[in-house]
């Protein structure tokens, strides 16, 4: 049959079987350009004396380099210690919150969920900036307020540390667990508990014997997420964890590509090195959270009494408020502060020389410039790709299509740093692309390709959704693919169209990665800057621009909420009409044909007397 | 010593006043089911009960122990009440053995684990699931799980047994058979509260029933008497009698003897003045409300041969629908429809839509409600 159809497709591959098959070749091309390529590209790399597309010679020295020097032990125990400590952390907390929000009265668990939708959102950056600054020795808001408050010159907390680094990362990944975790604890059948209960288990019984073991797979997945995430993270050890002497192997990574001389090759190795354990473990991520099934076998899920503790009842309000002003409230004033003033540690003598200082400088300009370009065009394009990717490849897959899906699934195995690293190898190795090195095209093609795993995640559930018939309808209809995609997919998916736009844009935006290896003293964008600023101790200037980053995205998100209710509006005021007609009140939603003329409308059956 | 009784409980969820100071004693080893509509309040008594869910006043008492006090601020946690339930949803653990399962409340116990051993294949020897003992709870069926739930609830031999719509989640077979299994198994000192909406259950099962309305217990009799008797209106219409008239008492037409007396009541709708057997007497002049099953219903070819018997009036067939067992009809009478239901062999060959039939609604059988 396939067979035959093939012979078919061959003989009569000319003209209009060309003109069909030209989508897929460019998306082909497309896909095996952004993903693949710079994969070999990096993999060339490791073997290569040379930057790629200079003279060179094939070496092994990279790998030589990276694997067998004697110290590569330490950022193997770095990465470890920090992975597994932030990933437990992070589930922890998260653990934590979510029994509160699912399981007991506390007054203010109804603000767990949006607190962490926040923290969700907020650039990684974000936190390893202002937490950088924060628990500073001696001049962080932290520690100032320590002194002020007991006299003591000693500093109570210093975040270069390894606590402090696994804590500012537990924060970020809490959110990602809590969302993991709050399905599964929302969804358990709460008399699974209250058997417990009744049957002579005590609350703590409860909870350890049926509750965790029930959320085990979960909690497994969001260990093993944690631990990936940690992984791939470069914002936070770098900008933390390096002045506490912690290396891991993204910073490693970071140091053979900026050290003088650069070190590609090593740089290349270390990173295949971490692109294959990071395979292995999102295989095994994906393995895991289709195992074990624990759902209940029938039964209706019986909303069960929420536990209130009178007596420690408080202490749960407490963390709360205390975690909100860890995470994000402390963090923004440290920021907000530190931007108006001009020494980094002072905290009284306002001005707003800073932000003059910033409008002053045309690079500073033209960064935010690029920073809102990035965001609103980057994003657009990268939504527009996502959902044609999405569409194309998984409402009907076939064998072709799912190989051809399958690159666009390396970057979650590739840290940013990493992908960062193959792209500017692609960049200098193919001749073609030289002119648009180190200006905004080449850094907006990047963080397009970087941010399209999270276009595609956020637009898939929406798109996949949709009833397939209205598809098919629309083809059966007349209208071509490309007609289907602009004039029913994407109005259909709207809402989420909009969404998906600002937080690929707050991707964008929040990447510090391809500012750092893509760009130069004049091509960068604010997170890069804020970063420069940083680590050139311009700590108040750093905090001046990344305020202006912030406002920026609010201002942005305001913007998209805004347009999501414009749309969601005309989207219901065109269902609003379609339900009003009274040919389709008559004929039904399954039949919206020609009106039929008043002797054909059935009477209406009188009314019950 | 381990009947239950309840004073004065009181629930609210925000506004709505669930549960209205609900007085009820559950005489030790009875079986007394809480029959009632959805939203009625029976089970937010069995949580109560089982210390779910805390009232918001009054007090239950478990044999000679306070449990729930409000007032005095006493609220033992469920795990010291030292009870058995089964659940509407099984709530079989999916992450243990059927075996484990049912070993969790002897374990929590502190029985050593040859006991437990024993114990627990007993119990699975009763319900019939020896067999899979070692298998995992979620490969069960609904029937099997509801076995594995309903060893597990009487393993520790406990004085109270629970039970929350155990049958709802089953087919009509399954819920018949799993009726008589809970008849079966229960041991006869055990006092048992069963909550259902389905009377069929609660007329098989209970020693008693208290029909709740509206968060409050409006009835509380035998089986029997609460078929035949409904104290009101509204519960004769949630036990499924047909059909309910507005009239008005005309007089007594024979004073108390035996079974009663017998009311002359006027029912303007069906044009007729019918007289009903009634305990009291009611005065003229009251309004009442008159019910009769439509099993009750006697129906028969106009212009049959014979007496003429009490409360009989004609009517005109409006709708029939043949049942299988029987034939329901729809019919006019007066200015209302009247339902009946006849059984094989009693009526002769359905009649079709139009025709005219006398309707019978024998006096014993039509009941009357004064509130």
């Amino acid at each position: 049959m396939s067979a035959s159809t093939s012979t078919r497709g061959r003989r009569i591959m000319s003209g209009r079987a060309w003109l069909k098959a030209l989508p897929w070749i460019a998306l082909t091309v497309g896909i095996v350009g952004a993903f693949v390529v710079p994969f070999v590209t990096l993999v060339v790399m490791a073997f290569r004396t040379a930057l790629p597309g200079l003279p060179g010679e094939w070496t092994l020295d990279g790998i030589v380099t990276a694997f067998t020097e004697s110290d590569l032990a330490k950022p193997l125990m770095d990465s470890m210690i920090f992975a597994v400590g932030s990933s437990v952390g992070g589930t922890l907390l998260a653990l934590f919150f979510v029994f509160v929000a699912t399981r007991t009265t506390t007054r203010l668990r109804r603000l767990i969920t949006p607190m962490m939708v926040v923290i969700l959102a907020t650039p990684v950056l974000f936190f390893a900036l202002s937490w950088a600054m924060l628990g500073a020795d001696n001049v962080g808001l932290v520690n100032k307020v320590w002194s002020a408050l007991t006299g003591s010159d000693e500093s109570v907390f210093s975040v270069s540390s390894w606590p402090g680094l696994i804590f500012v990362m537990s924060i970020k990944l809490s959110a990602f667990s809590y969302f993991l975790l709050i399905g599964p604890s929302m969804a358990m059948n709460r008399s699974l508990e209250e058997a417990a209960e009744v049957f002579g288990a005590s609350r703590a019984g409860s909870f350890f014997r049926i509750y965790l073991p029930l959320l085990s797979p979960a909690i497994a997945g969001s260990l093993l997420i944690g631990f990936i995430s940690s992984l791939q993270a470069f914002d936070t050890p770098q900008i933390i964890g390096t002045q506490a002497g912690i290396r891991v192997f993204s910073t490693e990574i970071y140091g053979y590509v900026t050290n003088f001389p650069a070190n590609y090759a090593a740089a290349a190795s270390l990173a295949l090195g971490m692109v294959a354990l990071l395979a292995f473990l999102v295989w095994a991520q994906m393995r895991l959270l289709r195992g074990r099934d624990y759902t209940t076998v029938g039964g209706k899920s019986t909303r069960g009494a929420a536990w209130s503790f009178p007596r420690i009842g408080w202490l749960f309000d407490v963390a709360i408020v205390l975690f909100a002003l860890l995470a994000f409230v402390l963090p923004t004033v440290q920021l907000v502060l530190s931007s108006f003033n001009t020494v980094f540690g002072r905290y009284d003598s306002f001005s707003w020389r800073n932000y003059s200082k910033l409008l002053d400088s045309p690079v500073t300009v033209s960064a935010i410039g690029n920073t809102v370009l990035f965001m609103v065009v980057g994003g657009f394009v990268t939504v527009v790709i996502g959902a044609v990717i999405t569409a194309a490849l998984r409402v009907r897959p076939t064998r072709w299509k799912r190989a051809l899906e399958v690159p666009t699934w390396i970057p979650w195995a590739t840290p940013g740093l990493v992908g960062s690293l193959a792209l500017l190898g692609t960049l200098l190795a193919i001749p073609a692309l030289h002119p648009i090195y180190g200006t905004a095209t080449a850094m907006m093609i990047a963080l397009v390709i970087a941010s399209l795993p999270i276009a595609i995640r956020f637009l898939e559930n929406s798109i996949l959704q949709i009833d397939r018939q209205l598809i098919d309808a629309a083809r059966i209809g007349g209208a071509g693919p490309v007609r289907t995609f602009t004039s029913i997919l994407i109005p259909l998916i709207a809402p989420s169209f909009i969404s998906g736009w600002f937080v690929t844009g707050l991707a964008i935006a929040g990447n510090l990665e391809i500012p750092l290896l893509l760009g130069n003293t004049k091509v960068t964008t604010i997170s890069g800057l804020a970063f420069k600023y940083y680590v050139d101790s311009a700590a108040p200037m750093a905090a001046a621009i990344f305020c202006v980053l912030l406002v920026t995205v609010l201002v942005l998100f305001a913007l998209s909420v805004l347009g999501r209710r414009l749309v969601t509006r005309l989207l219901d005021r065109r269902t609003a009409i379609r339900l009003e007609s009274p040919e389709a009140v008559v004929t039904g939603a399954l039949l919206p044909v020609v009106p039929p003329s008043p002797d054909e409308l059935p009477e209406r059956e009188p009314a019950l007397k | 010593m381990s009947g239950i009784v309840i004073h004065e409980l009181t629930k609210r969820y925000g506004d709505a006043t669930v549960l209205d100071a609900l007085d009820l004693t559950v005489r030790e080893g009875e079986f007394l089911t809480l029959l009632g509509p959805s939203g009625c309040g029976k089970t937010t008594t069995l949580r109560a009960i089982a210390g779910l869910e805390p009232p918001d006043g009054g007090t239950i008492r478990i044999g000679d122990t306070v449990v729930t006090s409000v007032a005095d601020g006493i609220e033992v946690p469920p795990n010291k009440r030292s009870l058995g339930m089964v659940f509407q949803s099984y709530a079989i653990w999916p992450h243990m053995s059927v075996f484990d399962n049912v070993a969790f409340p002897l374990r929590r116990q502190g029985v050593g684990v040859i006991e437990v051993r024993q114990r627990v294949l007993d119990s699975l020897e009763i319900v019939g699931l020896v067999h899979a003992a070692r298998r995992s709870a979620t490969a069960l069926s609904g029937g099997q799980q509801q076995r594995v739930a309903l060893a597990r609830a009487m393993v520790a031999d406990p004085k109270v047994l629970l039970f929350d719509e155990p049958l709802s989640n089953l087919d009509a077979q399954l819920r018949i058979s799993m009726r008589d299994e809970i008849q079966r198994v229960r041991s006869d000192g055990q006092t048992s509260i069963y909550v259902t909406h389905d009377q069929s259950e609660a007329f098989a099962l209970s020693d008693r029933i208290a029909v709740m309305l509206g968060g409050i217990m409006v009835q509380l009799d035998t089986p029997a008497a609460v078929m035949s008797r409904p104290v009101n209106a509204e519960v004769a219409r949630f036990l499924g009698v047909e059909n309910l008239f507005e009239g008005t008492v005309r007089g007594l037409v024979r004073s108390g003897t035996g079974s009663g007396s017998v009311l002359a009541v006027d029912v303007p709708s069906l044009k007729t003045v019918l007289s009903a057997v009634h305990p009291e007497t009611v005065p003229a002049g009251a309004a009442v409300t008159v019910g009769i099953r439509a099993g009750a219903v006697m129906v028969a070819g106009a212009g049959a041969p014979g007496d003429v018997p009490p409360n009989t009036s004609t009517g005109r067939v409006v709708q029939s629908t043949f049942l299988g067992e029987g034939v329901q009809y729809r019919m006019a009478v007066g200015s209302a429809h009247v339902l009946a239901r006849t059984f094989s062999g009693v009526a002769a060959p359905t009649l079709p839509p139009g025709a005219s039939l006398s309707v019978t609604l024998p006096p014993e059988a039509v009941a009357v409600f004064t509130s």
